[in-house]
């Protein structure tokens, strides 16, 4: 089965999924957010001058934060984060010790209390990168919960998902993390499908899918699929944002499901990208807590993908993988979704997928002309919008306008600001219109 | 270096690269064989009109930045576009001063009041045109006398007995004379760029397949004029030409892909775009069967649908998620 629909959303050149993860060294010192995803921010569990060891928790919350090296708890200090907002920081410096925790591998036989085995992922800090990066246990927890006027009456409902989508291609053309996790399963997918038992058991999905790439051929993943009677949708990788989270879940469903900024609302469809999948295993057999991820490091077309430890700043990944320090941008993923960060002094956080690094003249400038209706941004929204009439309204301040026209189904993926020829911020108006919309909504 | 702050904005931080300018500067290039073919056509009289238009629309918008005291504006070529499509929509017998006084026109009125690029609602080269049919009726139905003449030749637009030419005129209730063929390649009198049909389509789908234009407007403008005709054709073989002459003459094909598919004056919804192109094709056939109006009658009907845009602009396409659904 394939995702696909009338043509929309642009064409762009995938980045090869190059054959080896690189590994890095151990660092010698990270840095730790608390804030790691975009749920509340954690409060950490240690102070400045305590001893930690490697995997220890550090900080607990929706997304407990662990440590990847053994040391000592130098400080807690500010850093601007990409929003702009300053997040609380643990500072560790390693002692070399590798003196490591236990975790409690306790065994837990797979088919155990579904709610036990959430608790745990919960424990291990899972969580689903990207600009939403939500912890996965809230994932699950969302899309089994009650529709809202259920929950209103506080009767403790809980929902069966119906699709369980596993995403093998990542969303965002210039990011390999997805497709270099992937190829690693070609030949043993054993882990996979553990990790999909405990998820079936958990979310009770009634199907699982799994979106692969046109040009992806994981042999045992195929083969696995093909015996728990899994479905493969494929996407076509040329085009962007087959992949995203509103029109896999549509390919899965069968059925659009409403989009609310950005989360696909309601669908009873959980859309997982494959790493976080894997980390469900670590944690639930293991007792392993997240402490690194594959992340991608692109810069000039030449593409890496990494397994690097959380709290390595973004200046030591670069040079890690072979580049020099002078950058323009430097972007929280990939060129069409991440964040742009105003320093490479900031460390990698579990909702980091990768790290696009633009030199000065690859940095785009936008000239925000007049709309012109070509209509070249309706022809590339892949949600049907009209986003030049809606760049207008939030230009002009209509944001009734603005709503009532369905502002909040963009899912602001830059596709009409990425076709636009008078070079008008698109994304950064829709998200503007969003907020102001929420504002008036709040002073009513 | 700790002090140096790199460049944020918001997504996306890649573009395809497309500019307002390239995208007219396409739109003159898809023009330039049609051009040509007038200029072969009608010789150095054309050449000049096509100058004559141009400088005045140039000159006029860069003047009226001057007096406003705004950014020079013509570096996007929009005025250059302006100019040429009016110069190549009148004949070549008109005099120059009457391009000059349209391409003054054209930005005057059909552009400079509505703000920069993008807000008239109508193309202002069509005001232009609209402005010289209405003042001068006579002298705009000038049609030159073609390089090619001895060849068979229909005046096109079902053109008045008085267009100063020695071509065979084409009187509607003897459709057998003309040959389809010949009117599509270009032998025929009319405006300057709108006598090739051929030379028009190649550069039509050329802005197509560059995306530049699209295909609707032009697809519903030849099928509302050409379904219409042959309507009417049916019901009086004697008194209507058939379908394929309404489509080969006048400004049919220019108006189809480059009055149809200009960017600001139709509308941005693939449905809204192609009734925008099947109406004003019916209504420029109405014209043309009913109409007193001597010249422009293809313009007329852009037009006037062109001020329909904003309606026609409410045939949205159902956005991802908001159809029925199936709960």
């Amino acid at each position: 089965m394939d995702i696909s629909f009338s043509g929309r959303g642009i064409r762009l050149s995938r980045a090869e999924a190059p054959d080896v993860v690189l590994g890095l060294p151990a660092p010698t010192k990270v840095r730790l957010p608390l804030r790691q995803s975009s749920s509340t921010p954690c409060v950490a569990v240690v102070e400045k001058g305590d001893e930690v060891k490697l995997g220890q928790l550090v900080a607990d919350g929706p997304a407990p934060v662990h440590t990847p090296i053994a040391g000592r708890v130098v400080g807690i200090e500010e850093l601007p984060a990409a929003d702009g907002s300053a997040v609380p920081v643990l500072v560790i410096e390693g002692d070399g010790s590798g003196g490591s925790v236990r975790y409690e591998a306790d065994g837990i036989p797979l088919k155990r209390d579904p709610e036990l085995l959430l608790e745990r992922i919960r424990q291990a800090g899972i969580v689903q990168a990207g600009r939403e990066s939500l912890p996965l246990a809230d994932m699950i927890e969302e899309a089994r919960s009650p529709r809202g006027h259920l929950a209103a009456t506080g009767a403790a409902l809980s929902r069966p998902v119906g699709h369980l989508v596993v995403r093998c291609l990542d969303v965002d053309p210039y990011l390999v993390n997805l497709a270099s996790v992937t190829a690693g399963l070609a030949k043993d997918a054993s882990e996979l499908d553990l990790a999909l038992q405990v998820l079936l058991h958990i979310t009770a999905a009634e199907q699982v899918h799994i979106v692969l790439g046109n040009g992806q051929q994981p042999a045992a993943v195929l083969a696995l699929a093909a015996e728990r009677d899994w479905s493969v949708l494929r996407v076509d990788e040329a085009v962007y944002p087959m992949a995203g989270d509103a029109l896999v879940a549509a390919g899965a469903s069968g059925a659009e499901p409403d989009v609310a900024w950005r989360r696909v609302d309601e669908s009873g469809t959980l859309v997982l990208d494959i790493d976080v999948v894997l980390q469900v295993v670590a944690a639930v057999r293991d007792g392993r807590p997240v402490l690194d991820r594959v992340i991608t490091v692109w810069r000039g077309g030449r593409v890496k993908a990494m397994r690097v430890p959380m709290g390595v700043s973004f200046a030591d990944i670069a040079k890690a993988a072979g580049h020099d320090g002078v950058y323009g941008k430097v972007i929280l993923g990939g060129p069409l979704q991440g964040l742009a960060h105003h320093t490479t002094d900031f460390p990698l956080t579990k909702s980091i997928p990768g790290l696009t690094l633009q030199e000065q003249k690859e940095v785009v400038h936008d000239r925000n002309e007049p709309c012109i209706s070509c209509g070249l941004c309706a022809m590339a929204c892949p949600m049907r919008l009209l986003p030049g009439m809606l760049s207008r309204y939030c230009e002009y301040g209509q944001w009734a306008d603005a709503e009532q026209a369905h502002l909040f189904t963009c899912i602001e993926c830059g596709c009409c600001a990425y076709v636009c020829p008078a070079g008008r911020s698109m994304v950064q108006l829709m998200v503007q219109g969003k907020n102001e919309v929420l504002a008036t909504r709040r002073t009513g | 270096m700790a002090h140096k702050f790199l460049t944020v904005s918001m997504s996306p931080h890649i573009r395809r690269g497309r500019t307002v300018r390239g995208m007219i500067s396409t739109t003159i290039l898809a023009l330039t064989p049609a051009m040509l073919f007038g200029f072969y056509q009608y010789g150095l009289e054309a050449v000049i009109l096509v100058a004559v238009g141009v400088a005045g629309a140039v000159a006029t918008e860069a003047a009226l930045c001057l007096v406003r005291k705004q950014p020079l504006t013509i570096g996007d070529h929009h005025a250059v576009l302006v100019g040429i499509t009016l110069a190549l929509l009148v004949p070549s017998g008109v005099p120059w001063w009457m391009v000059l006084v349209g391409a003054v026109m054209a930005i005057l009125v059909g552009k400079a009041p509505f703000g920069p690029l993008g807000g008239a609602p109508i193309n202002p080269a069509l005001v232009g045109l609209l402005i010289l049919a209405i003042s001068w009726p006579g002298e705009i139905g000038s049609y030159g006398y073609p390089t090619t003449a001895d060849a068979a030749y229909a005046v096109t637009d079902i053109a008045p007995a008085e267009a100063p030419v020695d071509a065979v005129t084409i009187d509607p209730s003897d459709a057998g004379e003309y040959c389809p063929f010949m009117l599509f390649s270009g032998f025929q009198v009319g405006a300057i760029g709108a006598i090739s049909p051929v030379l028009l389509l190649l550069g039509g789908l050329f802005l197509i397949v560059q995306r530049v234009g699209r295909w609707q407007g032009p697809l519903g403008f030849l099928l509302g004029l050409g379904l219409a005709g042959a309507i009417m054709h049916g019901i009086d073989p004697g008194a209507f030409p058939p379908g394929s002459f309404q489509l080969f003459t006048g400004m049919a094909f220019f108006g189809a892909f480059f009055l149809c598919n200009e960017w600001t004056s139709t509308p941005v919804t693939p449905w809204g775009l192609f009734l925008f192109g099947f109406g004003a094709g019916v209504l420029a056939l109405i014209f043309r069967v009913t109409g007193g109006l001597p010249f422009g009658r293809v313009a007329f009907a852009i037009a006037f649908f062109s001020l329909l845009t904003p309606l026609l602009d409410r045939i949205a396409v159902t956005p991802f998620g908001k159809g029925v659904r199936h709960a």
